[in-house]
């Protein structure tokens, strides 16, 4: 299993051109069981990816159905999916299925879509690979890991499709202690996802704290690691939380014990403090790896180093400590107590600043720069765009006063899709174009996946903007049918939301396309300098057959471009050997 | 204090730029002030960032385009003077806006001692406004302007949300507790120039649910109140109006609004129940049953014998009604779901009588006109409704309990809570 080298280094003019090992491919050899019983994180990353992007369609196309629905102000849509008992249209049953399908849209897309997304698909693939390593410090429990999304998944879709729940992905009392919905089975599903995620959560912890190679300091880490790390943190904190919630809620709706349900001397409002107690963390569980992500490729594209690296490495972790004292403001017009309200509007506040920096750091990261516009680049440019509104509408929604007006209205639907659509997913679009080649060994269309990104940018924008003006103008959330004056904003949305499923669906082809008619990928297509790209695409099993060297993860001056457009090849300059460079610059001996 | 407080500016209208204006819709009450300010200086705050950062991003998109014969340039790799302007710079401006969205928000949360108070039960798909003085109970909101209202909500099974965009309020309805909220309109909903509030250039607009929530509300000038807690299958129709009075107007509210017989014949005012008070929502009137999510038609079922899951079969006749609207668990209809929220307490014996008038009336049968009170003449409702006027709280109650006690004739021995709410 050696793998043959195609060439030692050899001198150039400008240095010595360093020649990655080649070796088979991860992706060949072994029948399925070798792929569900794998250890390797990287075929656990494939795996994971295949089941997020699955989840994903599945969410998109309730998404679709329900902007369909709101099309037009009246219940008509999902009256054709429901059965008919009279001559006239069954109304009750078609705003139940609306209901349905918000509600798994959600859920779908937040517990088996966004949390696992950048973490679990693409973090598996490439943190080992960052850190030079073979791979995660607990294999086994990377495995296991990903059998319990599995469990999971399985678990609550059955749950969800066979019976119809309504509750919406909040579950809040006592409409899920009361719906005849499957709450029970569905909160159980939440609850094994909740396992899987902090499997994953400690597995990262452990690996950047114990398998970092000789020479990476902390402060050496590519800031994806940063952001890697400070989820995993959320996940093993956060998780236990949920899990707990939803099995009080189970206690209470199977066995009539009163916790949450004031008729048997509960309180629902407690619930809300201990969903989202795990929940308002959990949105930084979403949005840490994204910005992780944008830290990596805006700096690869822009051939810059990247700008105020202690700001950013620091950021990732004030986000992740203060984003467990916010939660309280998801409850301003719940009847919480004002003196609450007042503290959870100010920590809220203070959560907003470490966003701030990072935008501002990497817009600093451009200054100057050789910008490429490949498309990754141009997602992450894009998510920048979106990622700022997504930011500042915030600080409608931290404020008291004007909170009141906008609290569950469309305003709060736009705010958070622009946060964790337009940032977590463009961002995840970033990274699955960037890792893409070294994934699967295959370059895409850059043309198309360009197209793409740009219709998912205005797509995007078409589909949320209509709805801050919506919120603003006082439309109710989780409508199945709205005040006729709304229809325009609506229908503008609805027509964006094609326009953004096409884009994806672009997107989509243009990857699988690529799978089966792209280029070979080379070692290093972009120049970029972190670890994963001192090996072979796709790398082979032990992904590094010798160590790979060490170098700052920002600087690209010994990245040379391949004359013949094969991507970039490492050179070691030889005025480097005999130590000139800059301290922080300098390779280390690994 | 002396922190400048942006609330005490003048309206948002002169401050906003003409879009803006648009965007944001006129407020009528004495609090949407602080709403509304602090909106437009946050979208200032907002649109400043944006701009500088987008345009920004796009100037070195395009000056740092990758082309040949263009390198990047190294600069340095930290600059803690600039990155601490610019974390600083934004933390200021973010205990700015907190500061100011305290001072707008204790505001709107403390209600002025010499509130009017009323009381909002909501439950599945309706609303409730109880006036305790009056012993009122209606659908809409109806209340005066100039005048600090209180309202103290409540639910009656899962959590509600009370929102009227034109008064910037908001707040939930959670059972096993009381929530307050408090505002003073200062536009008559019937002087309201920008009709966007209201639905009466919609008229025409049926809704197709069936619920005609909006249709019959818009037969009301009034200002949107919705529900925006989700609450289930009616939740989007869980709407209804509040209708704001000079101070004239709102006495004479109050003199109709006190007692059903005032309002019309027991047909009139049965079909105005079913349509405002959520029946609608279930029951259709055209025959078409909805099992499983909904309920039985009121049309085609009166006099028949029905069947229950957990009772006896019954006939449906006047008993039955009543007893379904006062304690709709008692007797399950086979094929039903038991989801009909009782209305103990919000109608009183009158509704009752002319609710089930109004479902003779589809089944064919002749509805009956409002049975004498004791010691009236048929038909005379000028007495009852005199004692609300007075809105002395001792002598309306004593007048709902004599009434009360001499209400509806045909009906059996009420029970004692059915005429809570009676006048």
């Amino acid at each position: 299993m050696i793998a043959q080298t195609d060439g030692a280094n050899f001198s150039t003019p400008s240095g010595t051109r360093i020649v990655n090992p080649q070796g088979p491919s991860y992706l060949t050899g072994g029948g399925i069981m070798s792929w569900i019983f794998t250890l390797d994180h990287k075929r656990i990353g494939v795996m994971y990816l295949v089941g997020v992007l699955t989840a994903f369609l599945l969410g998109g196309v309730l998404a679709l159905l329900v902007r369909t629905e709101l099309l037009t102000p009246e219940v008509d849509f999902f009256t054709n999916f429901v059965q008919q008992t009279g001559e006239e249209p069954n109304i009750a049953a078609a705003k139940d299925a609306y209901n349905v399908a918000f509600t798994l849209h959600g859920a779908v897309m937040v517990f088996l879509f966004i949390i696992p997304s950048i973490p679990a698909a693409l973090g598996n693939f490439v943190l080992p690979m960052m850190l030079g390593a073979k791979d995660v410090a607990f294999p086994r429990l990377n495995l296991a890991s990903f059998h319990l999304w599995v469990v999971g998944a399985l678990f609550f879709m059955t749950a969800l499709l066979t019976t119809g729940l309504d509750t919406g992905w909040t579950f809040y009392t006592p409409y899920s202690t009361t719906t005849n919905g499957p709450v029970i089975a569905a909160t159980l599903g939440v609850f094994i996802l909740g396992f899987s995620s902090i499997f994953t959560g400690i597995n990262f912890v452990v690996t950047v704290n114990t398998m970092r190679p000789k020479g990476m300091t902390w402060f050496r880490m590519p800031l994806m690691l940063w952001a890697l790390y400070a989820t995993a943190i959320i996940q093993v904190l956060a998780t236990p939380v949920l899990a707990i919630t939803v099995l009080l809620l189970t206690v209470e709706k199977a066995l009539g014990v009163g916790i949450f349900d004031p008729a048997l001397g509960g309180d629902p409002v407690l619930y809300q403090h201990f969903f989202w107690f795990y929940s308002h963390p959990a949105v930084y569980i979403m949005i840490l790896p994204a910005m992780g992500v944008i830290s990596e490729v805006i700096p690869v594209y822009a051939r810059k180093h990247i700008f105020g690296y202690t700001f950013i490495a620091y950021s990732s972790i004030a986000i992740a400590l203060l984003g467990f004292l916010v939660w309280g403001h998801h409850m301003f017009t719940s009847g919480q107590s004002n003196l609450a309200t007042v503290i959870f509007s100010f920590l809220t506040f203070s959560v907003s600043i470490p966003s701030a920096i990072k935008v501002f750091n990497w817009l600093a990261t451009l200054y100057k720069g050789n910008i490429h516009y490949n498309a990754s680049m141009t997602y992450a440019l894009a998510f920048m765009f979106l990622f700022t509104i997504g930011g500042l509408t915030g600080l409608y929604l931290g404020s008291l006063a004007t909170v009141v007006h906008l609290h569950d209205t469309y305003f709060v639907v736009s705010h958070f899709h622009y946060v964790m659509m337009g940032g977590t997913l463009v961002a995840f679009l970033s990274a699955l174009h960037h890792w893409w080649p070294k994934m699967f060994g295959k370059m895409y269309n850059e043309l198309w996946a360009n197209i793409a990104a740009l219709l998912v940018f205005v797509g995007f924008n078409v589909t949320f903007f209509p709805q801050f003006i919506l919120g603003t103008q006082g439309m109710p959330r989780r409508y199945a049918s709205y005040k006729p004056e709304f229809e325009g904003l609506h229908a503008l949305s609805t027509f964006g939301s094609y326009l953004l499923g096409a884009g994806l669906t672009l997107a989509a082809l243009v990857l699988v396309h690529s799978l089966f008619r792209g280029r070979k990928a080379p070692d290093n297509p972009w120049g970029a300098a972190t670890l994963e790209w001192k090996c072979c695409s796709p790398p082979t099993h032990h992904n590094f057959e010798v160590d790979p060297l060490m170098g700052s993860p920002y600087v690209y001056d010994n990245f040379v471009e391949d004359p013949n457009g094969d991507g970039y090849y490492e050179v070691l300059p030889d005025y480097k050997r005999s130590g000139v460079g800059a301290p922080d610059e300098q390779p280390a001996q690994t | 204090m002396t922190l400048p407080v942006l609330s005490n500016l003048t309206s948002p209208a002169q401050m906003a730029p003409a879009l803006l204006a648009e965007w944001f819709r006129p407020g009528a009450s004495t609090t949407a002030h602080h709403v509304d300010n602090l909106f437009m200086v946050i979208s200032v705050i907002c649109t400043f960032f944006f701009v500088l950062i987008i345009a920004l991003m796009l100037l070195f998109m395009w000056k740092y385009r990758a082309r040949p014969g263009h390198r990047e340039e190294h600069t340095s790799h930290h600059n803690n003077a600039l990155e601490i302007t610019w974390s600083v710079i934004p933390l200021i401006l973010a205990i700015w806006i907190f500061f100011q969205g305290f001072v707008g928000y204790i505001a709107m949360r403390n209600a002025p001692a010499n509130a009017y108070e009323i009381e909002v039960i909501a439950q599945k798909w309706s609303w409730s406004f109880y006036y305790p003085k009056e012993g009122i109970t209606s659908a809409e909101l109806h209340v005066p302007k100039d005048t600090p209202i209180k309202l103290i909500l409540s639910s009656t099974d899962v959590i509600h949300s009370l929102y009227i965009p034109a008064f910037r309020v908001k707040m939930d309805c959670v059972p096993g507790r009381y929530n307050e909220l408090w505002f003073e309109a200062t536009v008559a909903s019937d002087k309201v120039e920008d009709g966007k509030w209201d639905n009466d250039d919609q008229t025409e607009n049926v809704y197709s649910d069936g619920s005609a929530t909006y249709k019959d509300a818009a037969g009301v000038d009034g200002y949107d109140l919705f529900c925006t807690e989700y609450c289930g299958t009616g939740h989007s129709s869980m709407i209804t109006k509040c209708v704001v009075y000079d101070a004239a107007g709102f006495e004479q509210w109050k003199k109709t609004a006190s007692d059903p017989r005032a309002q019309g014949t027991p047909l009139e005012v049965g079909e105005k129940l079913y349509k405002r008070r959520g029946c609608a929502q279930c029951h259709s009137i055209d025959g078409t049953d909805n099992p499983g999510a909904g309920g039985p038609s009121f049309k085609g079922h009166y006099g028949e014998m029905v069947e229950f899951t957990n009772a006896e079969p019954h006939k449906m006749d006047a008993e039955y009604i009543r007893e379904s609207i006062l304690n709709p668990q008692a007797k399950i209809r086979k094929g039903y779901k038991p989801i009909m929220p009782t209305f103990q307490g919000q109608l009183n014996e009158d509704e009752i009588f002319a609710l089930r008038q109004y479902i003779r009336s589809l089944n064919e049968e002749q509805p009956e006109d409002w049975a004498p009170k004791e010691g009236e003449e048929e038909g005379d409702t000028a007495e009852s409704s005199e004692p609300a006027e007075t809105s002395g709280a001792a002598d309306a109650e004593e007048a709902s309990d004599a009434e009360g006690a001499a209400d509806a004739p045909e009906e059996p021995a009420s029970d004692e809570e059915s005429t809570q709410s009676e006048t």
